[in-house]
């Protein structure tokens, strides 16, 4: 156990605060809804981890920032892409609604647009998170530390158990959020579809 | 009072509003109606500025309204469109609530306003303020759409197309409900409506487009009895004439006298009129007076007053 904590909370830590980073400059950057900024989202997702982090290598060093940095490019394009998907399934007449009652744009993006793009925008946001998740176990090759690092040395050293050790959490970890953010997008759709009634 | 002065709207190389310059009493009601395309949804979002003139000035309360911030306009300007219009993802209470919400209202108030709306407008509170809106049938969506509109008491209503979704069977049961609600609480109401019986039942004065120019307004009789031209006539129906007999009660052609065949108290001279027909007679007894054909015919040449 003592092997496995501090991996383990430095791969929480380090995917933690590029899911955080991510969301934030993908819902940034998905509200200004521009075509450039969604076509390079759309490319970025073409790019393997292992890339962004061999690019990062060079650029900018190694330890936890860089490591940071290379996971958050590379998870803000699926948020990006999810924002600019589930606000644009919005019925153009509810926008203009919520404009002739008086509502300003940010009223009507927090009460009106992300409650209904919800169900895709959260859909985005597991996507996100399962690919940091996953994608924070290479952060050790540019010297992030995390789950990796067992997994790298016990690559090194040809032992199963320490392989294993750094892997089942990581596949542990993605399973609980892909169900978790899976259940809760459910919920959303579901509140915006169910014929009973909310 | 709602004012247009001298408007101009192009959009893209067609013209769709051309000098229409028009005024809306406060208090009254006035329907816009005419042909598809004729500019009578384009007018009325002019007034919420969800579209900006490229000549001319609409005036709300006297006031030039490009000159004042638009959304404080728009929460002057109660809102109601067809059935699309509630948000999907919030309750009944929740859509009636919204613009007291965006002003910050204390909860208990806007509780209290919820019920007391929903009450207006011929729903039960506690059955429907926790519904969804795709569990409401269409006119119950249509009373709430009002109820929004109402919230936070605003002086003008904008209703664009309000009952074109409902049926036709409780459709005269809703614009009698609604329209009698807004009368009564004395709003002024601009309203959109494509249904030129529906315009003559619930407005005090009709302006009829056509591509863009006001080609008439005025009080239904005044364009039943005297249409400027042949379109107006025939946008009127071929009917109009009746139509202006529906429009005018029976009561206030009654004159001393009596006869054999009596009609409702509330019956119009239309009624009187058809009652006369199927009778072969030629006047009808109304509480303790009489309502001679002669009678019906002066309102039909446009001579009776009332």
């Amino acid at each position: 156990m003592n092997a496995l904590l501090p991996p383990l909370l430095e791969h929480l830590r380090l995917s933690g605060a590029a899911f955080a980073l991510s969301v934030a400059l993908g819902v940034a950057l998905g509200l200004t809804g521009s075509r450039i900024v969604t076509q390079l989202a759309n490319l970025a997702r073409t790019l393997p981890s292992l890339a962004v982090l061999a690019l990062a290598l060079p650029l900018l060093g190694t330890g936890f920032l860089p490591s940071l940095l290379a996971l958050t490019l590379y998870a803000t394009a699926p948020v990006l892409l999810a924002v600019v998907a589930g606000l644009g399934l919005v019925d153009p007449s509810l926008r203009e609604i919520a404009s002739g009652l008086g509502m300003t744009r940010w009223q009507r993006l927090r009460r009106i647009e992300f409650p209904l793009g919800s169900p895709v925008i959260v859909a985005g946001l597991r996507v996100a998170a399962i690919e940091i998740v996953a994608g924070a176990t290479l952060a050790t090759f540019i010297g992030g530390g995390g789950l990796g690092d067992l997994i790298a040395r016990g690559l090194a050293v040809r032992d199963t158990q320490q392989i294993l050790l750094g892997a089942v959490p990581v596949v542990v970890l993605a399973l609980l959020l892909e169900a978790g953010l899976g259940q809760l997008e459910r919920k959303l759709a579901g509140k915006l579809s169910d014929e009973v009634g909310a | 009072m709602i004012e247009f002065r001298n408007i101009t709207l192009q959009r893209g190389t067609h013209r769709a509003l051309d000098s229409v310059s028009l005024t809306v009493a406060a208090g009254t009601i006035c329907a816009l109606v005419g042909p598809s395309g004729a500019g009578k949804t384009s007018l009325l979002r002019l007034v919420n500025r969800l579209l900006i003139p490229d000549s001319g000035t609409v005036f709300v309360d006297g006031v030039d309204i490009a000159t004042i911030d638009e959304v404080q306009l728009r929460r002057r300007l109660g809102w109601v469109v067809q059935e699309v219009g509630l948000f999907p993802h919030l309750s009944v209470a929740r859509n009636i609530a919204m613009v007291p919400e965006l002003l910050h209202w204390p909860q208990a108030k806007i509780d209290a306003r919820v019920d007391e709306l929903l009450q207006l407008v011929g729903l039960d509170p506690a059955q429907m303020r926790d519904r969804a809106p795709r569990n409401l049938s269409g006119g119950e969506r249509q009373r709430v759409g009002v109820a929004r509109a109402l919230a936070a008491d605003p002086p003008h209503v904008l209703m664009d197309e309000p009952f074109g979704a409902v049926d036709p069977l409780r459709r005269s049961e809703l614009q009698r409900d609604l329209i009698g609600l807004l009368r009564r609480l004395q709003k002024t109401v601009l309203l959109v409506t494509h249904d030129i019986d529906e315009a003559l039942q619930v407005a005090d004065r009709l302006a009829l487009l056509r591509d863009g120019s006001l080609v008439q307004a005025g009080p239904p009789a005044s364009l039943l009895l005297a249409p400027s031209d042949s379109f107006v006539a025939a946008f009127l129906g071929s009917d109009r004439i009746l139509k202006l007999l529906a429009l005018h009660p029976a009561q206030h052609l009654v004159e001393p006298g009596r006869a054999v065949h009596p009609i409702a108290t509330d019956a119009t001279a239309r009624d009187a009129l058809e009652t006369m027909l199927s009778l072969n007679v030629d006047e009808v007894a109304l509480g303790s007076g009489r309502v001679t054909l002669a009678a019906i015919r002066a309102v039909a040449a446009g001579q009776a007053g009332g």
